[in-house]
C-alpha cells in the first residue's frame, strides 16, 4: 500500500511537470528544478518516461480515431 | 500475513472455488475459452494481492474480481475493434505494425480506464485537450473555469493513466 502511495506521488510530480512545460516553456531554472528532480531517483525518471510515452502514443492518433476508441470504451 | 499461510489459503480456494467459479463465468461469457481465462486472471489477482487467509467469502470475493475482468475484458474488445474499424476506414493507406498497434491499444486502455475513475470535468478536459488538440487557454476559455483549474485536472488525468499503464 505504501509503494503505491509513493507511485501516485511520483506520477504526479511528474504530470505536474508535464502540464507545466505544456503550458507555458519553462525559465531556465525551472530546467535545472526538473533536471535535479529527474536525476534524484530512478522512479522519477520512469514516471517521466511513462508520461512521455502516453503523450508519444496519443499524439500519433488521428483526431477522429482516438475520439472513436475513447467513446466506445464508454459504457 | 505470511507467506506459507497465503499460499496454503489459496490452494483450499483454489480447489473448493475453482470449477465452481469457471461455471459462473461461462454462465455469462457464453465461452469456454474465455471463461479458463477470467478464471485464471482472477486467481492470479488473489494471489498478488496477498491477503488470502483472511477472505470470509470466498465465492463472493472471487465473482467481485472476476466481474471486474469481465467488464475490462468487453471494454477492451469495444476499444480494440473501433480502432480497427477505424483504421480500416481510413482512406490513406495507413501501415501500423503490429507490435504499435498492441501498444497503441494498450494505451488507449489505460486511457479509457482513467476516465472511467474521473470526473466529467476532468475527463472533459482531457478529452478537449488529448483529443481535440486545444491548448490549457483555449480550455479554460471554452468551459469558463481558471487556467489553474484545466491545470489540475489534466495533472489529475495524466497522473491516473500512467498509474494504470505503470501496473505489469
Amino acid at each position: 500500500m505504501m509503494a503505491a502511495a509513493a507511485d501516485r506521488q511520483v506520477f504526479e510530480t511528474a504530470a505536474s511537470w508535464y502540464v507545466q512545460f505544456q503550458s507555458q516553456p519553462p525559465s531556465l531554472a525551472e530546467q535545472k528544478a526538473w533536471q535535479m528532480w529527474i536525476d534524484s531517483d530512478p522512479a522519477h525518471l520512469a514516471a517521466w518516461n511513462q508520461m512521455e510515452q502516453l503523450q508519444r502514443h496519443l499524439g500519433t492518433l488521428p483526431q477522429d480515431l482516438k475520439r472513436r476508441a475513447l467513446n466506445s470504451g464508454q459504457l | 500475513m505470511s507467506l506459507p499461510a497465503h499460499t496454503a489459503a489459496i490452494e483450499r480456494i483454489y480447489e473448493q472455488h475453482h470449477s465452481w467459479l469457471y461455471g459462473w463465468l461461462k454462465g455469462r461469457l457464453h465461452n469456454a475459452c474465455d471463461a479458463a481465462d477470467v478464471a485464471h486472471d482472477t486467481f492470479l489477482r488473489v494471489l498478488a494481492a496477498r491477503n488470502a487467509a483472511h477472505i470470509r467469502e470466498p465465492r463472493d470475493y472471487l465473482t467481485t474480481i472476476a466481474r471486474g475482468l469481465v467488464i475490462d475484458r468487453y471494454r477492451r474488445r469495444a476499444i480494440e475493434s473501433a480502432y480497427l474499424q477505424a483504421l480500416a476506414a481510413r482512406p490513406e493507406a495507413t501501415i501500423v505494425s503490429e507490435e504499435d498497434r498492441a501498444l497503441i491499444i494498450e494505451t488507449l486502455v489505460a486511457v479509457d480506464k482513467a476516465l472511467t475513475g474521473l470526473g466529467t470535468r476532468a475527463r472533459q478536459i482531457f478529452m478537449l485537450s488529448q483529443v481535440d488538440g486545444l491548448t490549457y487557454q483555449q480550455i479554460a476559455m471554452q468551459l469558463r473555469v481558471s487556467l489553474t483549474t484545466v491545470k489540475k485536472h489534466m495533472i489529475r488525468a495524466l497522473t491516473e493513466c500512467a498509474l494504470i499503464m505503470a501496473q505489469p
